[in-house]
């Protein structure tokens, strides 16, 4: 191991043993700070059971663990939610190299203002919004264990809660940090695995309502692990604290298909499907997530994969 | 509103002992020291019982009070302003009074029927009650005790239907929220569950398929099954049946 090496090394363990410190240390009052946020993710990861932390690939990457930014080629997706009767989510996404950024809403059907009898007041307007920005910050190469590369990554995110007027409306930001280590194992790289791990919300202030109301974000440190085998099938689990399991399988019958099962523990179980398409420069994904009395959430996602686009 | 209430229980209890201390040591016998060791109030409908368990710290020479004795003999109830509160009604009762020695427990109880409209924000209960023994006086009891009266609860919201569930007032502040539903009549089981938009669970309850409310009386503040706050934003609520999901809707949480 280089010297460079071992700085880069002893960097992440130093940002993890922060990171997990404010983990430990961090007492949310409020449960589901921000809880949009998890809207925003691919139909690839949402497929997989949400189990993307040791992917990290995409995209996507940015949410679930920015140390694997730029380790595919350049894409540009959109997001759409299709099967809700209360809602609308869209995102748009785009990785450039080893940056990432994204911006999300998810805007509420007119929902009934009522009083404190029941009585109609009309109606009114919710909508949510998040702007993501993230990066890999550095990577190295580490032979020792098997390890042939590792990676730390950022992201920085700010939402805007509410659109209700009388000071409903809200403000925050937040930081997350993660670290990815890549090898690989059998001959001509038949089986090659990833560890991701990711601490969310480590910096960053309260949420600031105009009401004066203030909300800290959920710290939550999650876990993941994948396994290809000869990048045909790959299985992926993730562990969350203080709470979420998720656990996926993708394969891939051809280079231009994928098809992918998942299933999820976090507030009740979840089971998802999905599958990928691509033709050419252009990519359809689609995902469903069945849960118990909520039905099917159909998710449909366009990825525009920009090297290949930009070559031609 | 209920610590008050308990205060004000809690003195008619310690007036019911003190009182009948003062009127009935002369006669044959009195109750010299007691203590409240349980109290209840339970509203149901229009009517407020109000049950106070008292325990007897020594012993009462000769206090026996059979089935015979003749209760109460007179109660009033007056509003906030001592004017007569005609809407009221009230009903005082005694059990297992048969003797009275150190370490004995006898219940005291009322009930007061409350009017539906033009409801005071709470009336005073004047009780004077002479227990007898045949003919024989042997305790006379005297109490007052100030109650605040609750709110009337507010009909049922003329838009409430099987698939529509209402929960009000949307969106919900600190004050807490009420979710109206309507069931079938020959449901079994019913539910009310919570979950953030992209489906995680945040709350489930059992409800009552005979009510047409949750909580059953006053209002619930949003938390998760921990009991932490639930966090701003848009929640969905939905409301099964025997398993079913019969309605659903948008609760948002605004502080």
């Amino acid at each position: 191991m280089t010297q460079s090496s071992a700085r880069h090394v002893a960097l992440l363990v130093v940002l993890l043993v922060i990171a997990l410190g404010a983990h430990v240390a961090g007492a949310d009052q409020y449960a589901g700070t921000a809880a949009f946020l998890e809207l925003g993710h691919g139909a690839r990861s949402l497929a997989l059971g949400g189990a993307f932390t040791g992917v990290a690939e995409g995209v996507h990457a940015l949410f679930f663990n920015p140390a694997g930014l730029g380790s595919t080629a350049s894409q540009l997706s959109s997001i759409a939610e299709l099967s809700s009767d209360f809602y609308n989510h869209g995102s748009i996404a785009a990785m450039l190299g080893p940056f990432g950024m994204s911006v999300g809403f998810v805007a509420l059907e007119p929902v009934t203002e009522r009083d404190e009898h029941g009585a109609s007041l009309g109606t009114l307007d919710y909508s949510d919004f998040a702007v993501s920005l993230g990066s890999r910050l550095c990577r190295g190469s580490l032979s020792m264990l098997g390890v042939g590369v590792w990676s730390i990554g950022s992201s920085a995110k700010v939402v805007r809660m509410g659109n209700l007027g009388d000071g409903g409306d809200g403000l925050g930001a937040n930081l997350d940090v993660s670290a990815l280590l890549c090898g690989s194992a059998g001959g001509g790289y038949a089986l090659s695995y990833k560890v991701g791990l990711t601490v969310r919300n480590v910096l960053g202030g309260a949420i600031r309502y105009r009401s004066g109301h203030e909300e800290a974000w959920s710290r939550e440190a999650t876990l993941g692990i994948s396994v290809s085998l000869r990048q045909q099938l790959l299985v992926a689990l993730d562990f969350s604290i203080p709470e979420g399991a998720g656990m996926g399988v993708e394969w891939s019958p051809v280079d231009e298909m994928r098809l992918r099962v998942g299933v999820r523990s976090e507030g009740g179980i979840s089971l998802s499907g999905g599958f990928g398409v691509d033709a050419g420069c252009f990519g359809v994904e689609y995902a469903c997530v069945f849960k118990k009395h909520l039905g099917c959430r159909h998710r449909v996602e366009l990825l525009v994969h920009l090297d290949s686009l930009l070559s031609r | 509103m209920s610590r008050r209430h308990d205060a004000s229980i809690t003195r008619l209890a310690l007036a019911i002992v003190v009182v009948a201390t003062a009127l009935c040591c002369p006669s044959i016998g009195c109750l010299s020291q007691s203590i409240e060791v349980e109290r209840s109030t339970e509203i149901r409908e229009e009517t407020l019982f109000v049950s106070v368990r008292v325990r007897v710290l020594s012993d009462v020479d000769g206090f026996v009070i059979d089935e015979e004795v003749s209760l109460p003999q007179a109660i009033s109830v007056l509003d906030g302003t001592d004017e007569a509160f005609h809407y009221c009604e009230s009903l005082v009762d005694w059990a297992n009074v048969d003797g009275a020695s150190e370490g004995d427990e006898f219940l005291v109880s009322y009930s007061v029927t409350l009017p539906s409209e033009d409801r005071p924000s709470s009336c005073t209960v004047r009780g004077s009650t002479i227990a007898q023994s045949g003919l024989e006086q042997v305790v006379q009891l005297t109490g007052t005790v100030i109650i605040d009266l609750p709110e009337p609860l507010p009909a049922v919201p003329s838009d409430v239907g099987l698939a529509s569930p209402i929960a009000a007032p949307n969106p919900v502040r600190e004050g807490g929220v009420v979710f109206w539903y309507e069931v079938p009549a020959e449901a079994n089981t019913a539910s009310l569950l919570l979950s953030t938009l992209d489906g995680r669970v945040a709350f489930t309850t059992p409800l009552s398929t005979t009510s047409s409310r949750f909580p059953s009386s006053g209002s619930w503040s949003p938390t998760d099954e921990s009991g932490k706050m639930l966090a701003n934003g848009p929640y969905l609520f939905i409301i099964t049946v025997d398993g079913r999901v019969m309605g659903k809707g948008i609760l948002i949480v605004r502080r």
